[in-house]
């Protein structure tokens, strides 16, 4: 009996011991310290600090193939392709089920005319047996990264034409309207008050764009809704109807105010044209239209400073910065302060908003 | 349109064959039985990738993210928390948090609703801990015939933790849960950049919320979750698969009628058959949301590839959990079925941690071997033989998996 008993205890001893993986003194002393960082009273700072985390991006780069616009434009929003490219081969009946219930399910922007395409470029990449091209296993960090996406030719659909409405009244209601459809379809991304900073920005790249830091003509809002940005998570807007398109473009358009803020002295001009002649046209053009020479292979493609005008400080930022994500590249090696300041001056000249 | 249907399932499956083993994998199939899929051989080669906070784990996608567990993670009892799944539904993930600022709100149908921080929670209630398998709805449904979409996990969605932090039940009574309670809602910091998208929120029954079990954590092996898994708060649901378990929890509504929401309503819902299983040309019309968790057992060891050798001792190892009744036995068998050996359990690490089983094995003859293993509980369930719904959740086969010893 006491034999037992004893038995009994040890073999409690045991399980107690198992259960208190992985340590029970590890554990309680892990405790007691976040349970004390947890008490601002304690002055332990450093874990009482805000956690942040920093995602990485890995996106791939996809094959080319009929339809891969349209999967860009109503897919990668919200999920990278690797949700694809992880399925194995559907058919064409088990994609297009999938991708209707994206569509009504949760919401993913694609009208009834771009499901076929959507489908087509689903159902190549899987009928060639064509993966896209991804890094092999490796613990080399060096071997995942961002991989730039693959320029193709962009034959851009004109948009159709947004009629501005009559009176101030009527353009009230419509920038009131606009609020609406931002909050719903692009604050996620864009944040609430347009900054680009909104709950999915951190996990895209390139980032959303910061809309109140630059004027944006209402044929680029137009064309840009229409059309998504090639190359990046944003995607193609169509399926709303035309009032719906004119009452953002005329919200976003309400986040900048109109007035222009001074032009720069013609000598600063002058200098500025010189430096922009050398470094910026080869991808922006010579009008500042965006498509010089090298810009038909660029995804995103080369901002069209005719019709988008940066304020003077985001202009200097991105000059200093690049702009990750993009082929925008840093420039604070090549060219002074005093050179990026005459440049951002240039550049904001370019404006010509066709309207 | 039946025949058609027929017709294109046969020669997906075909492409499917084809694309899993190819011609060099089918060469090397010991015999044609293993147009199953076999859970633990031929893995492919996966890409690793480090995410802050996490070792590096397998890469199913990048944003949002989904991150398998390597296989050897569970020689340990308890997965580190660096080396932990993670598996987020909406791209809006939270990248920032306060703990100083953040707090848990409490409402609905309560008398006293409350707004509570972690400060509050690690100090004005009893502190609770419970090891616990959690365990995604959908983990191994790439081994699924015919092959489903969703996120394609091998056997690593799926982790065993100590998790420290205040039962829910205590939460409640704090605010005084109205007696026609019905159901309580609980709701994430993720957000979907669309706001079309339905909100990710997870429903459970009063009672079962009330149930001394059901928690909510601040701790994960005895340190603060990471961000990816779900800092600063997170729900346990003991026995129940994942999808219950909110990350970055930061609402609690009590309701006083059963809650409607996309992810009860529509996503996350089994057929309401036996074992969850349906006919891919006849799907169930009755579905019901997927709730605890089906008995399983799995390999840890031999790994995938692993080569043994002749005359020298090896513990075949592995791990069996189920939803809270408790193994009752494991059996092991190293000739494809035909022969059933009972395993050594280890000691139990609580009711609804996964529990490892051990068998030692001295193999005599050299060729390739393939070994099968099936668990049975206290309740006299057992695993299956073959497991399928349109979803590829709750995958309980019969694991095998295959070896060569030289």
């Amino acid at each position: 009996m006491r034999f037992l008993i004893r038995h009994f205890c040890s073999t409690l001893a045991l399980l107690c011991l198992g259960s208190l993986q992985p340590g029970d003194g590890h554990f309680e002393a892990a405790t007691r310290s976040s349970n004390a960082t947890l008490d601002s009273s304690t002055g332990v700072q450093s874990q009482n600090a805000v956690r942040r985390l920093a995602l990485p991006h890995l996106e791939l780069n996809m094959p080319l193939a009929p339809g891969r616009d349209e999967f860009m434009r109503a897919c990668i929003t919200c999920h990278s392709a690797r949700y694809v490219t992880m399925q194995p081969p559907f058919s064409r009946r088990q994609w297009e089920e999938t991708v209707r219930k994206m569509i009504n399910a949760y919401g993913a922007p694609a009208d009834e005319f771009q499901i076929g395409k959507i489908i087509d470029y689903l159902d190549a990449i899987d009928g060639n047996g064509a993966r896209p091209q991804t890094h092999d296993s490796s613990s080399d960090d060096d071997e995942i990264g961002a991989t730039p996406s693959v320029a193709l030719p962009e034959a851009t659909e004109s948009a159709p034409a947004l009629e501005v409405a009559g009176n101030e009244q009527d353009r009230e209601a419509t920038v009131r309207r606009g609020a609406v459809i931002f909050t719903e379809d692009c604050a996620g991304c864009h944040g609430d008050r347009g900054r680009g900073d909104g709950v999915a920005a951190q996990a895209l790249l390139p980032r959303p764009a910061d809309l109140t830091a630059a004027r944006f003509s209402s044929e680029f809002l137009r064309q840009t809704l229409w059309n998504g940005v090639h190359g990046a998570p944003m995607p193609s807007w169509r399926s709303l109807p035309p009032h719906d398109l004119r009452a953002l473009t005329a919200y976003v358009q309400s986040f900048h105010p109109t007035t222009n803020s001074g032009t720069a002295a013609q000598e600063s001009l002058a200098l500025g044209k010189a430096s922009y002649e050398k470094s910026c046209l080869p991808c922006h053009g010579s009008t500042g239209d965006g498509k010089g020479p090298a810009a038909a292979t660029l995804a995103p493609p080369p901002s069209n400073f005719k019709r988008i005008q940066p304020d003077f400080d985001y202009i200097q930022r991105v000059l200093r910065d690049g702009i990750p994500g993009t082929s925008m590249p840093v420039w604070k090696d090549q060219l002074w302060e005093s050179d990026r300041a005459a440049v951002a001056g240039y550049i904001r000249s370019l404006y010509e908003p066709a309207e | 349109m039946t025949s058609q249907t027929q017709l294109a399932s046969r020669l997906l499956n075909r492409r499917m064959f084809v694309r899993l083993f190819g011609a060099a994998g089918a060469g090397a199939l010991i015999s044609p039985l293993l147009t199953r899929a076999s859970p633990n051989s031929g893995a492919p080669k996966e890409q690793l990738v480090g995410f802050p906070e996490k070792t590096h784990l397998i890469l199913r996608t990048d944003r949002p993210p989904q991150l398998e567990t390597p296989l050897n993670y569970f020689r340990e009892d308890f997965t580190p928390n660096e080396a932990f799944y993670v598996r987020w539904h909406l791209e809006g993930i939270p990248t920032s948090i306060d703990p100083g600022v953040f707090q848990l709100q409490i409402g609905g149908h309560v008398e006293r609703p409350a707004s509570l921080s972690i400060h509050d929670l690690c100090t004005q209630f009893e502190p609770f801990s419970i090891n616990a398998v959690n365990q995604c709805s959908g983990n191994s449904r790439s081994f699924f015939q015919p092959r489903v979409p969703g996120g394609q996990w091998r056997n690593g969605a799926m982790g065993n933790a100590r998790w420290t932090g205040v039962r829910l039940r205590d939460i409640l009574d704090r605010c005084g849960v109205k007696a026609s309670a019905v159901e309580i809602s609980f709701e994430g910091l993720d957000r979907a950049p669309l706001n079309a998208t339905p909100r990710f929120a997870k429903a459970l029954g009063i009672d079962h919320a009330r149930d001394g079990e059901v928690m909510v954590a601040y701790q994960m092996n005895g340190a603060d979750l990471p961000m990816l898994n779900g800092f600063p708060l997170r729900l346990v649901v003991p026995g129940w698969y994942a999808t219950y378990w909110v990350k970055a929890l930061h609402e609690i509504t009590v309701l006083p009628e059963k809650f409607h929401g996309f992810w009860m309503d529509k996503a996350y819902r089994i057929p309401n058959t036996p074992n969850a299983n349906e006919d891919p040309e006849h799907l169930a019309t009755d579905t019901v949301p997927i709730n605890r968790l089906s008995l399983r057992s799995l390999f840890v060891r031999p790994e995938p590839g692993e080569q043994l050798t002749r005359g020298t001792p090896f513990e075949i190892q592995g791990l069996a959990f189920d939803s809270g009744y408790g193994i009752q036995r494991v059996e092991v068998s190293i000739n494809d079925g035909v022969n059933w050996q009972l395993a050594q359990l280890d000691p139990e690490l609580g009711k609804y941690s996964w529990r490892r089983w051990r068998l030692p094995w001295l193999p005599e003859t050299s060729g390739r071997y393939r070994l099968r293993v099936r668990a049975f509980n206290r309740a006299g369930h057992q695993q299956t033989t073959g497991l399928w719904n349109r979803s590829g959740f709750m995958r309980n086969v019969i694991e095998q998996t295959e070896m060569e010893v030289t």
